[in-house]
């Protein structure tokens, strides 16, 4: 048995012994520290650590689903990921294929340099910007709005509605770039052949597009839209807690800010045993939507991500 | 003094009562040296970048010699001390040091005092304390209230305290700024009741002050980051209104303020000041640098502002110093109240199981912590203080006199007996020693009392130069002045703070109360920019109904079974 392995496997070893040491590395801290999972059934307490600390079941889950902001929280949540996920699908692969018709190399390149530029401003950064921006007193939104009517103009950071559309929007501005990088990559693999034929079949440069690029990177469209429904529950933190206000909680309040303000709330302890439970919650929700939409899209076409 | 000398005469008798049995442990309090046959002590402290040396320093050499024991210091790296005590105490604590002093919180220490690591010291400080009092009575403070901020929710104190004072911190939270060259202007006093304020916001709004023409002014603005402030300052004239919202009654009743009719009351004020004008909606949502830029524009716009201090805009803006903080204001009904959120005591010196002698140590750290060691502690040894001569108090006199911007009537001085006029270097000691590098004191580490009132007889004023160091003085002296006059109008009896919770009290805080502090706080700014009606009843009901169903009650009752433990 070990002969015939020897046999197989000879002489491949170099490449599987590279292999060993992302393996390692993926067990020590991806699969080991799952065993911290079980804090989310347990209170813990800081002399018994994570292993001496008492069990209480499905307590911290509860906690978490009988408090008064549980369905608001979920709704944000679940609102502004799926809103993030539509809104910014598209552009990335428009975008893509559009830049894809430019036939100046030069002009291509520059294009594709600046449009993902955005991707590297930091968080915090981008939020100070939009905040400067839409001031009604000093930003240009309110100076604009001042020439115009003569008046400050509303507040947009002050509506719920406009916290939701701004949140969603500069997110797509900044990422579109950089997301279409995977599908402009995924195009210069297109069969040259098959837009010559379709030339000579008489298609237009649209018909084209729609016909030959398109179902080329669908499969990769695929792959990516089932990846990012696997963190439709992840709604990044520091964004949303930068942009919050008095006056936009009632949209801006998601799970990742709910618990931070509940951890605070007594200065200086910390609930690890209920953050835990939250993340838990998040994950299983999360695992739920990607194996679904792996389900959904290996009927409905042949890519799927297993 | 009588108290001292019949704490004295108590202990003398049971020393003698029970000679035989405690022999040669240690002295009477108040007595040095603490022991007649020398003992060591070892001391953990974590390594202060400022002290060059803690076993050949110069207080510590003092220290030995004034209580008579011999002091040994372990020393933990800087920013490792909390991993190398978890360490110790994990490996069961054979390892500590007797004496551990630094900065603890309740939730570091409280475990290892379950451990047993750490022994109480309330009955210490019972029988044996002597030296806070003359400390802390320079700031009309009685050790029992600073020290129940520390009892522990098991009702035990754990360490020995630490208590820097700044009354500037307590009160800032409840502060307004105003523009002096406007009120200037427009002829009139910084408002000091809600009704001058009122007037005083109307007349920055309608009769340009800045004399451009056009009706751009902005009476009063702030950034999200002082709402909570400006919440505090305007609703505190109609009910007291603190951190985490809580209210006491004479019989000692918790209670909390955003479900009364003064509340209602309050929010209809705040409402009619959003509502004409006089407040700028865009400070819920503007954060600090938005609000910075407005006020530091060229054609100035902002009458008032809310924030702890005028410090974000830049150090090279003249105006910068000039706005004058008011910290109360006297409500409708025409009471006054100054809020206030006072200084907590950090627990800093503990004694570990391992001290042989805990009553000598004990009393080693209370010496620590009173008037004699902290001043050594903070600015040296007092062979290096020495009177300001003439000629330099001289000069600060014509200051006044002649060159000040703004005209104030007092002239101040600094010493001991008048700590409530703006010192100007009466006493002059060595500068070099705060904040450098040497060898001669301990920098403030571990347990000390530091007082405003012991601040300002060592603050200092140097001779100004430019303009804006012109400024900067007179700005400094304003504050001091507006800072005074608010210390006067505290009521302590008004104060719930530092509550220390038990494992399910907290549970039942942190699951509850932090919802309906959000709760309170968006339904106030919905109010306030007129979202919500006051005038509906029924909105208000809904939200009395609301703040009732998110187990409000059980809330009070978790802060009341926490407030009695603290005052029993």
């Amino acid at each position: 048995m070990l002969m015939r392995l020897r046999k197989k496997y000879k002489n491949w070893l170099p490449l599987y012994l590279y292999l060993i040491i992302p393996i390692v590395y993926i067990i020590l801290f991806k699969y080991v520290p799952m065993a911290g999972l079980q804090l989310a059934f347990k209170k813990f307490k800081i002399l018994g650590g994570i292993w001496g600390s008492p069990w209480v079941g499905l307590k911290n889950f509860e906690r978490f689903f009988n408090s008064y902001q549980f369905t608001t929280v979920v709704t944000n949540t679940l609102t502004l990921s799926l809103y993030s996920i539509f809104a910014g699908f598209p552009f990335p692969i428009i975008f893509a294929l559009l830049l894809n018709c430019v036939e100046k190399a030069r002009i291509k390149k520059t294009v594709q340099t600046i449009t993902y530029m955005p991707h590297f401003i930091s968080t915090v950064v981008l939020v100070g910007m939009i905040l400067q921006i839409c001031n009604p007193n000093s930003g240009l939104v309110g100076k604009i709005s001042m020439l115009l009517t003569g008046s400050k103009g509303t507040d947009i950071m002050a509506t719920t509605g406009g916290f939701t559309n701004l949140f969603v929007w500069s997110g797509v501005w900044q990422n579109f770039g950089w997301d279409s990088i995977m599908y402009l990559a995924a195009l210069t693999a297109v069969d040259v052949q098959q837009h010559e034929a379709a030339q000579i079949d008489g298609a237009s440069r649209f018909q084209r597009v729609l016909h030959v690029d398109l179902p080329a990177i669908l499969p990769t469209i695929t792959i990516m839209l089932i990846m990012r429904m696997g963190s439709v529950m992840s709604v990044g933190f520091t964004k949303i807690y930068l942009m919050q206000n008095d006056l936009n909680l009632a949209a801006s309040e998601v799970i990742s800010t709910y618990e931070y303000k509940r951890g605070l709330a007594n200065a200086g302890s910390t609930d690890f045993s209920l953050s835990t439970a939250i993340g838990l919650f998040n994950s299983c929700i999360n695992l739920i939507m990607i194996v679904l939409v792996n389900a959904i899209c290996r009927k409905v076409s042949e890519t799927s991500l297993w | 003094m009588r108290k001292l000398l019949c704490m004295l005469l108590a202990t003398m008798l049971l020393l003698s009562a029970g000679a035989s049995a405690l022999a040669e442990e240690h002295n009477a309090p108040g007595t040095l040296p603490i022991v007649n046959e020398k003992i060591k002590l070892t001391v953990g402290v974590e390594q202060n970048a400022m002290v060059e040396d803690f076993e050949t320093n110069k207080m510590t050499l003092w220290l030995e010699e004034q209580t008579g024991i011999d002091l040994e210091f372990v020393i933990y790296p800087n920013g490792e001390i909390s991993t190398k005590l978890e360490l110790a105490v994990a490996a069961g604590g054979s390892e500590l040091p007797d004496v551990i002093i630094g900065s603890f919180s309740q939730a570091q220490i409280m475990p290892w005092a379950e451990a047993g690591m750490i022994l109480p010291v309330t009955e210490y400080y019972k029988t044996l304390s002597v030296w806070p009092q003359e400390a802390l009575a320079t700031d009309g403070l009685e050790l029992e209230d600073v020290l129940k901020y520390m009892i522990s929710y098991d009702g035990e104190i754990y360490g020995v305290l630490r208590y820097i004072g700044a009354s500037n911190n307590e009160h800032n939270t409840y502060r307004l700024n105003f523009y002096v060259p406007w009120l200037e202007a427009l002829n009139l006093e910084k408002p000091k009741t809600l009704q001058d304020l009122y007037d005083v916001l109307v007349a920055i709004r309608d009769k340009d002050p800045n004399g451009n023409g056009i009706k751009d002014e902005i009476p009063l603005t702030g950034y999200t980051g002082s709402i909570a402030n400006l919440r505090k300052a305007l609703m505190t004239p109609f009910i007291y209104t603190q951190n985490e919202y809580w209210t006491v009654d004479e019989e000692g009743k918790i209670g909390v303020c955003f479900n009364t009719d003064e509340w209602r009351e309050g929010l209809r004020f705040v409402r009619k000041l959003f509502a004409e004008g006089l407040a700028d909606p865009a400070m819920f949502t503007q954060d600090q640098n938005a609000m910075t830029v407005t006020l530091s524009q060229e054609e100035h716009v902002v009458g008032a502002f809310c924030r702890i201090s005028s410090s974000c805009m830049s150090s090279t803006d003249p105006k910068r110093y000039e706005w004058d903080r008011q910290q109360f204001f006297t409500g409708f009904d025409g009471n006054t109240v100054a809020g206030y959120v006072p200084t907590m005591p950090v627990i800093s010196g503990l004694i570990t199981l391992n001290c042989k002698n805990p009553e000598a140590a004990f009393m080693f750290l209370d010496y620590l912590s009173g008037y004699d060691a902290s001043l050594v502690s903070r600015i040296g040894f007092s062979e290096e203080i020495t009177e300001v001569n003439e000629e330099d108090y001289q000069y600060f006199l014509d200051f006044w006199a002649n060159e000040a911007k703004y005209n104030y009537p007092e002239i101040f001085y600094g010493d001991k007996t008048h700590p409530e006029y703006l010192p100007m270097n009466r006493y002059a000691y060595d500068q070099t020693y705060w904040g450098n590098l040497q060898n001669t004191g301990w920098q403030q580490t571990g347990p000390c009392i530091i007082t405003q009132a012991m601040t300002d007889w060592f603050s200092s004023a140097s001779k100004m130069e430019s303009e804006q160091q012109k400024l900067n003085y007179v700005d400094q002296y304003r504050a001091r002045h507006s800072l005074l006059e608010a210390v006067a109008l505290r009521d302590p009896s008004k104060v719930v703070a530092g509550l220390v919770y038990t494992e399910d009290e907290q549970t039942v805080i942190a699951d509850y109360y932090a919802e309906i502090k959000t709760f309170v706080e968006t339904t106030w700014a919905a109010y306030a920019v007129g979202t919500l009606d006051i005038e509906d009843d029924k909105a208000w009901n809904d939200y009395i109904a609301q703040l009732d169903r998110m187990h409000l009650e059980e809330c009070i009752e978790a802060a009341q079974a926490a407030y009695d433990r603290q005052n029993q």
